[in-house]
């Protein structure tokens, strides 16, 4: 089985049980395993996320972002920081769920996902 | 919808878990706010809000719940466009039962806005009726107006039909000459 295989197959898995896709971005580069195109398409959450958690903590200051979840439709899209990682080069953990799961078991889920 | 309800039911949501602070938003109205930043931020506060939705709905995405964490706090904005209720609470713990309890206010205040507009428009309307004379031009309009065709077809096949029938009526008096009874028919 191919690598595009391998991630095609398990990005049906994960639509068809509605299980989390887990990411991780450090510097400017996000990895996944479901594809290039999901992988993609939690960039673009996590870039439209820190963008407004920045613009509102500018106006409440506090500007030190440590996680931002959204709902989307029947959607649930997320990044926390990896508080163990080197502040010089912090590390996230992401994931986009194709459905709404308590905001707070979708941080446990990606706490889960730190260091590994 | 009342002010001192509004209040009695934001004081309420400010007093669950966590939370220390409550602003809620209409577009870019601060409707009301009671929390640890002055007038100036949460305005300026409600504006980066409005760009936020704004965004979302260019982009055809349905968001309508928004979790922030920062190094002193975390922030649950509740989103059902023109309205936003923004929470600020110390806890991650508490953001489901947070964002819940602001979707049932934000919900419940949407509906006694929508109540309050159509009575006054109710009120309005019956004003209106109980003052203003019948319009002679309305009336002449209405007489003009052709009747429908449907309803000349319907009214004669009625005439049709009683013709029809009143040989039947007879059988409620046999006195009077009544038709002679179907005989029941026999195997």
């Amino acid at each position: 089985m191919s690598q595009d295989d391998a991630a095609a197959a398990a990005y049906q898995d994960a639509i068809k049980n509605r299980t989390p896709r887990y990411f991780h971005a450090s510097g400017d580069n996000a990895h996944g395993q479901t594809g290039y195109k999901d992988t993609e398409a939690f960039a673009e959450n996590l870039m439209v996320l820190q963008e407004c958690a920045l613009l509102l903590g500018e106006k409440l200051e506090m500007t030190a972002v440590s996680h931002a979840f959204l709902y989307d439709g029947a959607e649930t899209a997320g990044f926390k920081y990896d508080q163990t990682s080197n502040p010089a080069q912090p590390r996230v953990v992401g994931a986009i769920q194709n459905r709404r799961v308590p905001m707070k078991e979708f941080s446990e889920g990606l706490d889960g996902q730190m260091g590994t | 919808m009342q002010v001192g309800t509004i209040q009695n039911s934001l004081n309420a949501l400010k007093s669950m878990g966590s939370v220390y602070g409550v602003i809620l938003v209409r577009e870019q109205t601060v409707i009301y706010s009671d929390c640890p930043y002055g007038a100036d931020k949460v305005k300026q506060l409600a504006g980066s809000l409005d760009d936020i939705s704004f965004y979302f709905t260019k982009e055809r995405r349905q968001v309508d719940q928004v979790s922030f964490g920062y190094d002193s706090g975390n922030v649950v904005i509740v989103m059902d466009d023109p309205h936003r209720l923004v929470l600020f609470h110390s806890s991650i713990e508490d953001v489901d039962l947070i964002a819940k309890s602001a979707k049932a206010f934000l919900l419940d205040y949407q509906m006694g806005m929508f109540t309050e507009a159509f009575a006054k428009k109710q009120s309005q309307q019956q004003a209106y009726d109980t003052v203003a004379p019948p319009d002679p031009t309305t009336q002449q309009i209405r007489s003009q107006v052709p009747q429908r065709p449907g309803t000349q077809r319907i009214s004669l096949k009625a005439e049709q039909g009683f013709d029809q029938t009143a040989p039947i009526q007879p059988l409620l008096d046999p006195a009077a000459g009544a038709a002679p009874r179907p005989q029941a028919r026999g195997r």
